[in-house]
C-alpha cells in the first residue's frame, strides 16, 4: 500500500511543477591493465533531480559508487540547494557555481560527465567545485551585483565519511556596471579563510574594464567590423601570520579582438604571480584542444607563474574552407630558471564536395617544464554523409615528440591515433580506435631489470544509442590509454583501463 | 550494486513517462553585453537552443549548418539561439570565431554554466528543438554529420503545424 502511495505521490508532481533530472550510470568490469584483480567491478551513479514551481526551484545530488574492493565504496548526498528566481534576481541557498570577473579572483565550476578516479583510492567521482552556502545575484541591462558566502569543496579529496572535504570559507561579491553600450566597469572583493592551503587568510581585490571600440572603427570605414577590449587586474594581501614571507601576490590579464567581415582576431596576455588559491581559474592564455594527441599534451598553466601570450586568427575565406592559426608562448620561472612554451598551429576545414567535410591540422610545440625539445602533431578528419541520415568519419593523427633539456637529447618517440565512426542521426554511431606508441613511459613495465621498448597498442570500440529523448546508452569494449585529458580548459588524469564500461544516461 | 540501488533505474523509466518536456526561460548577455531575454521566444515561436564552444571541434563543424538553417528558416519564424560555454577560460575567443564563421543568429554567453545545467547537458554540442509551446520536441546530444537534415525535417514540420 505504501508503494502504491509512493507512486501516486510521485506521478501527482508533475501536476503542481516540473520536474527535470539528468542520471549518469556507469558499471565498469575491468581494471587497470596488468592489475590484481583483472576483473575488478565498479559501479558509479550520479542522480540529479530538480523540482521546479513557479518561482522556487529545489535540487539535489546523490552519488554512489560501489567497488568490489573493500573500502572504496561510498553514498552520499552530494548537493541540495533551494533557489528563489523572480525577474532580474536569484537567491540560491546550498551548493551554487560562481565566477568574479575572468576567474581570476573566483571560479567556481563543474564538469559535466566527468567521473574522475583518485588513483591513490581508486575512487572514482564527479569533478566540480562548488561553494556550500548562499549566493544572491541581481542582473539588469545597467547593472550586475553578486554576493556570495560559502564553503569551497577541495575537490583533490575524494568522498569519504572520515574526511571534511569543506574546510575554510569564502565569502565577498562583483558588481558591474555599463553606463553606456560601449563601456562596462566592475570590481570583485573576495575575502578567504582556507586552511587546506598555506595562507591561512587573504583578501582578493580585483578591478576590470571592458570597452566596445566598434563604432570608433566603423566611423574610419571599416564597416561590418568590431573591436573590444578587456584588461582585469587583481592582487591579494596575504595574511599568513609570518612577517618573513609577506608577499604581494597579483594577476594581471589583457584581452584585445578584432573582427572584419568574415576575419577575427582575437589576442590575450596574462602575467600572474603566485596567484593559484585554489578556488580561482584565471584565462589559460593558450590553446585548448579537442583533438585527442594534442588534448593529452595540453600545457598547463601555474597560476603561481606564468606570464605569456597567445593569438589566434579565424578567416572563413569562403563557403567550403575556413581557417584557423594560432600562437602562443608562456615563461615560467623557477629557482631563477626560466622554462618556455611555445606553441603554433594551422587547421584548415574544407568541404571538397557538398556531402563531405574536412579538417587538416599541424601543430609544432616546445614545453621545456614537460622536457620536450619539438612535438609535432599532425592529423586529417573526414566526414561524409550519404542516404541523409548515415555518415561515415574517418580521423587520423600522428604524433613526434623529441624529449631532453637545453642540448641534452633524451629520446624520441611516436603517437598514432585512428578512430572510424559510423552513424546514423539521431539515433546511434559506432566507432572503432586504435592508438599506438613507443613513448618510454607506456613501453617500460615497472619492477623488470630491462627497459622495454617495443611499440603498445589499443584497441577498442565505442557504441552509443540514444534510444528517446531521455536516455543514452554508451558501451566501450577494449583498452583505453591512461594518461592527461583536459576538459574547457581544466586538466585531469585518466586512468588506463582493460574491459568493458557500459554507461547510462538519462535527461528529463 | 545492492537491492536498493536497482530500484534507480525502473524509477528513473516511471519518471521519464510522466516529467514534462516544457523548458524554463532564461536572460542572457548576447556578444554585445545587451541582455537577452529567451522568455520573448520560447512559448512563442519555433526556438532552436544550440549550446556550443570554440574548443569543441564538431559544435564548430555544426554552427555553419546551423547558420544554412537560420538563414533558410529565419524568415519562417525559427529562433536560433547558440549559447556559448567556453565560461571566462576562453570567453576572448567567442566573439571572433562566431563573427569569423558568419553566424548572425544570436549568440548568448553563459559564462557561469548555469543554463547549461538547467538544461541538463552533459556534454557538447547539444541541441533543443522547441515547439511554440514550449516542449522539447527534438534532442540531439553530440555531433553527427548527418544531424542537419533531421533538424530539417523536425523544422518544416513544426513550421507546418496549425498553431503557428
Amino acid at each position: 500500500m505504501r508503494k502504491v502511495m509512493f507512486f501516486l505521490l510521485l506521478s501527482s508532481i508533475p501536476l503542481f511543477g516540473q520536474i527535470s533530472l539528468r542520471n549518469f550510470s556507469e558499471y565498469q568490469w575491468g581494471n587497470l591493465p596488468n592489475s590484481e584483480p583483472a576483473d575488478l567491478s565498479t559501479w558509479y551513479n550520479q542522480l540529479n533531480l530538480e523540482y521546479r514551481r513557479d518561482a522556487v526551484t529545489v535540487g539535489l545530488r546523490h552519488e554512489v559508487f560501489q567497488s568490489a574492493q573493500e573500502g572504496r565504496s561510498y553514498e552520499h548526498l552530494a548537493q541540495r540547494f533551494v533557489e528563489w528566481r523572480q525577474g532580474p534576481f536569484t537567491v540560491r541557498l546550498g551548493n551554487f557555481y560562481a565566477t568574479l570577473g575572468r576567474g581570476l579572483t573566483l571560479r567556481a565550476f563543474e564538469l559535466p560527465n566527468v567521473i574522475f578516479e583518485q588513483r591513490e583510492r581508486r575512487k572514482r567521482y564527479a569533478y566540480y567545485r562548488d561553494i556550500d552556502g548562499l549566493l544572491a545575484h541581481g542582473k539588469w541591462n545597467k547593472i550586475e551585483v553578486t554576493a556570495l558566502v560559502g564553503r569551497p569543496l577541495n575537490d583533490a579529496v575524494p568522498p569519504d565519511r572520515n574526511q571534511n572535504r569543506r574546510q575554510g570559507w569564502l565569502q565577498g561579491g562583483q558588481l558591474v556596471h555599463r553606463p553606456w553600450n560601449w563601456l562596462a566597469v566592475g570590481g570583485a572583493y573576495l575575502r578567504t579563510e582556507l586552511p587546506n592551503i598555506l595562507i591561512a587568510k587573504n583578501e582578493i581585490n580585483s578591478l576590470f574594464g571592458e570597452i566596445n571600440a566598434s563604432s570608433g572603427i566603423r566611423r574610419l570605414g571599416l564597416n561590418g567590423s568590431t573591436l573590444k577590449f578587456y584588461g582585469e587586474h587583481a592582487a591579494s594581501n596575504v595574511t599568513d601570520g609570518n612577517p618573513f614571507t609577506a608577499r604581494q601576490p597579483y594577476a594581471d590579464y589583457l584581452n584585445a579582438n578584432f573582427t572584419y567581415k568574415r576575419f577575427g582576431l582575437s589576442s590575450e596576455y596574462k602575467e600572474y604571480r603566485q596567484f593559484e588559491t585554489h578556488i580561482n581559474q584565471p584565462p589559460l592564455g593558450y590553446m585548448e584542444h579537442s583533438y585527442y594527441l594534442l588534448n593529452r599534451s595540453t600545457h598547463q598553466l601555474l597560476a603561481d607563474n606564468e606570464t605569456g601570450y597567445q593569438v589566434e586568427l579565424t578567416w572563413r575565406l569562403n563557403r567550403s574552407v575556413f581557417l584557423l592559426v594560432n600562437g602562443s608562448e608562456a615563461a615560467n620561472h623557477f629557482f631563477n630558471q626560466e622554462y618556455r612554451f611555445r606553441e603554433r598551429m594551422a587547421e584548415v576545414t574544407f568541404h571538397p564536395v557538398e556531402q563531405m567535410v574536412g579538417k587538416f591540422f599541424y601543430n609544432v610545440a616546445s614545453d621545456e617544464l614537460k622536457s620536450e625539445k619539438t612535438r609535432q602533431t599532425g592529423g586529417l578528419n573526414m566526414d561524409w554523409t550519404f542516404i541523409n541520415s548515415y555518415s561515415l568519419s574517418f580521423d587520423l593523427q600522428h604524433q613526434v615528440v623529441e624529449q631532453g633539456v637545453g642540448e641534452i637529447h633524451f629520446g624520441r618517440f611516436n603517437n598514432s591515433y585512428l578512430a572510424l565512426t559510423l552513424a546514423s542521426s539521431p539515433d546511434w554511431s559506432a566507432s572503432l580506435v586504435m592508438e599506438r606508441s613507443n613513448d618510454p613511459a607506456e613501453t617500460d613495465v615497472p619492477d623488470t631489470a630491462i627497459e622495454e621498448k617495443a611499440a603498445i597498442s589499443w584497441l577498442s570500440v565505442l557504441a552509443a544509442w540514444q534510444i528517446s529523448m531521455a536516455h543514452e546508452v554508451q558501451v566501450f569494449a577494449g583498452k583505453r590509454r591512461g594518461g592527461l585529458a583536459c576538459t574547457s580548459g581544466t586538466c585531469y588524469e585518466v586512468l588506463p583501463f582493460k574491459g568493458v564500461e557500459l554507461r547510462w544516461i538519462a535527461h528529463f | 550494486m545492492k537491492l536498493a540501488h536497482l530500484l534507480i533505474f525502473p524509477l528513473l523509466l516511471f519518471l521519464s513517462a510522466i516529467a514534462g518536456a516544457q523548458v524554463e526561460p532564461f536572460s542572457l548577455r548576447d556578444l554585445d553585453g545587451q541582455l537577452v531575454n529567451a522568455a520573448e521566444f520560447i512559448g512563442k515561436k519555433p526556438v532552436l537552443i544550440d549550446f556550443w564552444a570554440t574548443w569543441c571541434k564538431p559544435c564548430v563543424k555544426s554552427l555553419p549548418k546551423l547558420q544554412e538553417l537560420h538563414e533558410r528558416y529565419g524568415d519562417n519564424g525559427l529562433i536560433i539561439l547558440g549559447i556559448n560555454e567556453d565560461g571566462s577560460r576562453s570567453l576572448a575567443k567567442v566573439e571572433p570565431m562566431a563573427r569569423s564563421l558568419g553566424l548572425t543568429f544570436r549568440v548568448l554567453i553563459d559564462e557561469s554554466g548555469d543554463i547549461m545545467r538547467k538544461y541538463q547537458v552533459s556534454g557538447l554540442p547539444t541541441t533543443f528543438l522547441i515547439d511554440s509551446s514550449g516542449n522539447i520536441v527534438l534532442t540531439l546530444r553530440g555531433y553527427r554529420p548527418a544531424d542537419e537534415q533531421t533538424l530539417k525535417m523536425e523544422i518544416e514540420k513544426l513550421l507546418q503545424s496549425p498553431a503557428l
